[in-house]
């Protein structure tokens, strides 16, 4: 589809409190292999979509890290290309680092007259779409922008999220932010819209304020609803918008078999990462696992249950990891037990026998620290 | 300008022993280790060493090894001034030939090295596991200017006579070299790796091609004729683990070797320099089910594992079903062991299915072979 271009929107939502204080959400580590970011890459290198647009908000270093293999990606990096896209206004003065500018600075990816449709999304709701189906959906509509939804019992778990009510023919009759627990649409901050148009559009809505963002230009979309398409979402979505999320969230994946399946198990569907050619995983005669994810590189020596283990960590002999997620190259040495902990790349766990947290409040120790 | 080397992979052998693990792919594409193939290890060595130029030449089922291999980009052939292609033989204006022997695989494609035009040419067997670079003895081979430098190991004396086995005098300058001599006067055995000033090789292979009895392989007839014909050949001595996988035991014994029970201070550790790269299958991390028992193993990304798996390597997209029990066992990609079941010294090759409940070679010490043939009877 080269018709299409794809703008993943990391302003998006998408801050998890302590453990995005270094890094943004998108290249935070998840389910021990990946970063946030493969899951959107890769749900667009699955529809065979190519041209695609990363605007960044903020740790520029930590997006380029990990995405700057673009082969991992790409379908053809050739007649493909992954931007990053920074606006650099925006760091002298960072009321105007806003996604809405950033793309206005970066604006020539627009001007392509080869591009059809801009496809605006992000990556804080962890899903497994087929932006492929979302597009043509789109041109069946007939209409110049189509927003992406999804139907929840409980608003819950989307609290900050744009919400969407539509009548019975799919018409929209409001988008709006609401506090409410309640039974209604949630808007996935995945837009589709034709070029023109969005072009168009940034500049008026320019006018009406240099500081507005993707979400003032979904509402202010609501005040054309006949031009505006619905199209429901009915995979399983999780919004990742703070610490306890992102630990309940990836811990659901080791106890809902049926979440694990749709994601892992489905031969059309491949979640793409970078490789860092680590070896497979190393247990020693006395290792004890259970219920976990484990990645390459790592050893274990000691006891994992209920845990998520990225690659290259440690385990040593005596040592044990209950219930926690435990990033790159961490090391568990003897005698020490660990418990409900989030520990981010290079912790030490050394010195202290039990550091337990709970369920409800599990500890995070950020990167490199000795405990 | 530094030195210009090219290496050339041998990869063209069946690997007969290896039997039905080489029914449809060479032996250099024969899984190891959970996540590597074998010439993994060769390719791996050659970038480590700095060498950007790398022919693999390929004959025995070579689709699925050119496949592999294809640009290089897995081992980082794809840079600026890098080169990997995959050489099966071709038809020439002479005609069509298959490769006759090792010498003449190189010989066929003298016009690829000519076109890169090296200084000095290695020449590697696609077959063996071993971590390594080729610097030392490429430095080695540059200061003695010998005309051809080959890489020894040291072997038991009783096993010498299946190598082929070196004499060398008090500075390792080789004095005699047998091919699976009956009676050995030296364990310096050839390891097959070959450092060529590529003068002195295009050379000899020129003359060889013309010797209508020649087998036209390095051991048997160029590094003979090089001896007889006064040149100075070297051994370099070479250190470290390296395994000529080349029976099913041997397979099966030298990735047991890789698990903390077996480990010697020499065996392949895979997290220290040089890195062994390998094709990533896009695989996510290792599940391990709530019932699960793992023990003394190498598993790979993408395994699956809800039974009980003890000194075993276990590779991707493996899965090992609820009160499964695999013990001392090597299982490939694709594997699929239903519940219940038992293996016992096995080697299970790509997309083998064991059923529920089957009990494979319980009680027996032999190490037996079950691929995926099986599935369809």
């Amino acid at each position: 589809m080269n018709n299409v271009l794809a703008l993943i929107d990391l302003y998006d939502g998408g801050e998890l409190g302590l453990l995005t204080n270094e890094k943004p959400l998108a290249s935070t580590t998840f389910l021990g292999r990946y970063a946030f970011i493969d899951f959107v890459l890769s749900n667009l290198s699955n529809s065979g979509i190519d041209q695609i647009g990363v605007l960044v908000k903020n740790h520029a270093n930590s997006i380029y890290k990990h995405i700057s293999n673009t082969n991992t990606y790409l379908a053809n990096p050739k007649t493909g290309s992954l931007n990053l896209l920074i606006n650099e206004k925006g760091i002298l003065n960072p009321v105007f680092n806003t996604d809405l500018n950033n793309i206005r600075e970066n604006d020539y990816l627009l001007y392509d007259d080869n591009i059809q449709y801009v496809l605006v999304t992000n990556s804080s709701f962890i899903m497994k779409i087929d932006y492929k189906q979302v597009i043509k959906e789109h041109i069946k509509s007939g209409k110049t922008v189509s927003l992406v939804y999804k139907n929840v019992d409980d608003t819950t778990e989307f609290a900050d999220c744009l919400r969407v009510v539509s009548d019975s023919l799919n018409n929209v009759q409001k988008i709006y932010k609401s506090k409410a627990k309640e039974s209604t649409g949630i808007v996935l901050n995945t837009m589709v819209i034709d070029r023109k148009l969005f072009l168009d559009l940034i500049k008026k809505i320019n006018t009406l304020s240099v500081v507005y963002n993707m979400d003032d230009l979904a509402t202010y979309l609501a005040n054309f609803v006949t031009q505006v398409n619905l199209i429901e979402y009915k995979g399983i979505v999780k919004y990742f918008d703070s610490f306890k999320k992102y630990y309940r969230y990836s811990l659901d994946f080791l106890n809902d078999e049926k979440l694990m399946n749709d994601y892992f198990n489905d031969p059309k569907w491949t979640f793409y990462t970078t490789t860092h050619d680590s070896r497979p995983v190393m247990y020693g005669e006395k290792a004890k696992v259970s219920n976990s994810l484990i990645s390459n590189g790592s050893t274990i020596l000691g006891t994992v249950k209920n845990s998520i283990i990225s690659r290259d960590v440690v385990i040593e002999e005596g040592a044990s990891v209950e219930n926690s997620i435990i990033f790159t190259h961490c090391v568990i040495k003897k005698g020490v037990s660990i418990k409900n902990v989030v520990a981010d790349k290079r912790v030490v766990f050394a010195n202290r026998e039990e550091v337990f947290g709970t369920t409800e409040e599990p500890l995070y120790f950020p990167r490199g620290v000795n405990v | 300008m530094a030195d210009k080397v090219v290496a050339m992979i041998l990869a063209g052998g069946k690997g007969t022993r290896l039997k039905a693990l080489t029914k449809k792919v060479a032996k250099p594409a024969v899984y190891f280790g959970g996540k590597y193939r074998i010439i993994d290890f060769s390719l791996s060595n050659v970038a480590n060493s700095d060498i950007q130029v790398c022919g693999v030449l390929t004959q025995y089922e070579s689709v699925a090894l050119n496949n592999y291999v294809g640009n290089g980009s897995i081992w980082g052939f794809d840079g600026v001034h890098g080169k990997c292609l995959p050489l099966p033989p071709r038809q020439t204006e002479e005609g069509a030939n298959w490769y006759k022997g090792t010498a003449d695989a190189i010989y066929q494609n003298l016009d690829f090295l000519d076109e890169e035009n090296p200084d000095y040419v290695i020449i590697l067997s696609g077959d063996h596991i071993y971590k390594t670079t080729y610097n030392d003895m490429i430095d080695l081979h540059k200061k003695s200017g010998a005309a051809c430098t080959i890489s020894v190991i040291e072997v038991p004396r009783d096993e010498a006579s299946r190598f082929g086995i070196l004499e060398v005098d008090g500075k390792d300058k080789i004095t005699k070299f047998v091919e699976k001599p009956k009676k050995p006067l030296s364990n310096l055995a050839s390891m097959g790796i070959y450092c060529f000033t590529y003068k002195e090789l295009r050379k000899a292979l020129i003359a060889d091609k013309k010797d209508p009895n020649s087998e036209n392989d390095f051991g048997k007839n160029i590094i003979p004729n090089l001896l007889n014909e006064g040149k100075k050949l070297m051994a370099y001595r070479f250190k470290g683990y390296w395994r000529d996988v080349g029976t099913l035991s041997s397979l099966h014994e030298a990735n047991l070797e890789l698990l903390p029970s077996n480990r010697s201070a020499d065996t392949i550790r895979f997290n220290e320099f040089p890195i062994v790269y390998s094709e990533d299958t896009h695989s996510m991390p290792q599940f391990f089910g709530k019932h699960a028992i793992v023990r003394d193993s190498l598993i790979n990304q993408g395994a699956k594992i809800y039974g009980t798996v003890e000194q075993s390597v276990i590779s991707n997209e493996v899965i090992i079903s609820d009160d499964a029990i695999v013990k001392r066992s090597v299982i490939m990609p694709g594997v699929v062991i239903g519940k219940g079941a038992e293996v016992y010294n096995a080697i299970l090759g790509p997309d083998t299915q064991i059923k529920d409940g089957e009990i494979i070679n319980k009680d027996s010490n032999e190490v037996v072979l079950l691929d995926y043939e099986r599935n369809l009877k």
